[in-house]
């Protein structure tokens, strides 16, 4: 993909028309609460991305740390919607095969479930997740166990009544 | 005061405490919900990480779905509340959007006529109940136990209600049950959501940051299913222990509704400490 285009890509996605209005402050990094976790800041991802740099920029790790708490959003001087330019980021990286490690696979784990049943099943995605850790499966299954003990699980449920057009909409889009 | 009810995916599994003790308190306030007959996922942080206009188009259906029905739509999940408006803000801003959300949806035989209003359960009681109905139910006497109100990030953010850094309805509400709110710095920071799985040592270091902020509560209270389970399951291992309530099962509290009926029993961290257990 040509360095151009991701950028046109980025600007003319909803949301992302307010990227050229950056003016490098840093509010966004300064505010961000997993700073100190990612490669590279905010401020610095859209400089790189309005730089050209497409293969930093969609193999960056931060987009992945991103919690989506908004923080930078609400407090970028120029009215940036950074948390979504964050995703119009990510769905390029999905799109271009560049999503490696965790969370990617925990997303798409969770978008298999909402294919098939309409709703997040959280023990079915959990398990999904921990089957390929299971150097962490251990911590984790004192939690499971108590929360069967609750009836805080679902190990399984029929799929929603509209499943299959749920299933056209997201098909056909 | 009748609305649709939106409950998401976690309310009915991990989260189900909060969806027992919404149940159990809003008929003391004439408050009418009608679970949204066959909603699905919301799509949360993950799909919208997919694909935004997908992410959109399905949680569109159940904007679709609530505008046939009330037309007002109740959800006490932050990530819920924020994706459903975020859907109808894009929709009503971007042409782009609204044509594609608009075509996935014909394709389900749906339509969405951009008027469904969406709220979070804390709106309902905080605007449309009010602090002094609230305050008129009370039952039981709270005002020894000083309690920490945790609004996290996103109820109170780009698409949320409240001052998206130092909200104070929540505060309000802890007055208006008699108990004393804690001022602490952390109560709209992020509890880091999905990232105690997928990046262990960051999610891990933003529930500490929030549960030290707020040392000198007798408990915590929360608006969304995955700051509770997150701030709860984790605090062991961090070395805290502090029961995490939902702010509905507070009122639940105050309002003398025994433990189990408000779903205490299934919290981690015991809260039996503070109420009678019966």
């Amino acid at each position: 993909m040509l360095a151009m285009d991701i950028l046109s890509e980025i600007e003319s996605a909803p949301g992302g028309e307010k990227l050229k209005d950056c003016i490098q402050c840093g509010t966004c990094s300064g505010s961000c609460p997993v700073v100190e976790y990612i490669d590279y800041t905010p401020r610095r991802l859209f400089a790189m991305a309005k730089a050209g740099m497409v293969d930093e920029v969609l193999s960056a790790e931060s987009i992945w740390i991103c919690c989506s708490c908004y923080l930078c959003t609400v407090r970028c001087p120029r009215g940036i919607e950074i948390t979504d330019i964050m995703y119009v980021i990510k769905n390029i990286a999905q799109r271009e095969r560049r999503a490696k490690g965790d969370a990617p696979f925990l997303i798409e784990q969770f978008s298999n479930i909402i294919k098939r049943f309409g709703r997040n099943r959280e023990f079915h995605l959990l398990s999904s997740f921990f089957l390929r850790h299971p150097e962490k499966a251990f911590y984790q299954l004192r939690f499971a166990k108590k929360m069967a003990f609750q009836k805080r699980l679902i190990l399984y449920e029929r799929p929603i009544s509209g499943m299959e057009e749920l299933k056209a909409m997201i098909e056909g889009a | 005061m009748e609305y649709s009810y939106f409950p998401g995916c976690s309310l009915k599994e991990t989260g189900i405490a909060y969806d027992i003790s919404i149940s159990e308190i809003t008929p003391f306030f004439g408050i009418e919900l009608t679970e949204l007959s066959d909603w699905n996922c919301c799509g949360a942080t993950c799909y919208i990480s997919i694909d935004r206009a997908t992410a959109c188009a399905i949680s569109a259906r159940n904007l679709s779905l609530a505008e046939r029905e009330s037309g007002v739509l109740v959800t006490p999940c932050s990530a819920c509340y924020t994706i459903l408006k975020k859907t109808n803000r894009y929709i009503k801003k971007y042409p782009e959007v609204k044509e594609k959300v608009g075509s996935a949806l014909n394709r389900a035989g749906l339509s969405y006529g951009e008027s469904v209003e969406v709220l979070h359960i804390l709106e309902v009681f905080v605007k449309d109940i009010g602090y002094s109905a609230l305050s008129e139910k009370v039952k039981r006497d709270l005002s020894n136990l000083k309690i920490a109100p945790y609004y996290g990030c996103q109820l109170v953010r780009g698409d949320g209600f409240d001052h998206p850094e130092a909200p104070e309805s929540l505060d309000r509400l802890i007055e208006a049950l008699g108990a004393v709110p804690l001022k602490f710095s952390h109560k709209a920071r992020c509890c880091g959501g999905t990232l105690n799985v997928t990046k262990e040592e960051a999610g891990l270091s933003l529930i500490k940051d929030v549960l030290k902020s707020a040392e000198g509560a007798d408990l915590i209270i929360t608006t969304c299913p995955l700051c509770q389970i997150n701030l709860d399951l984790y605090q062991r291992r961090l070395g805290f222990s502090i029961p995490i309530l939902y702010f509905t099962q507070l009122i639940g509290v105050a309002l003398g509704l025994s433990a189990a009926r408000i779903g205490l029993n299934k919290l981690f961290a015991k809260a039996d400490l503070f109420f009678e257990w019966r």
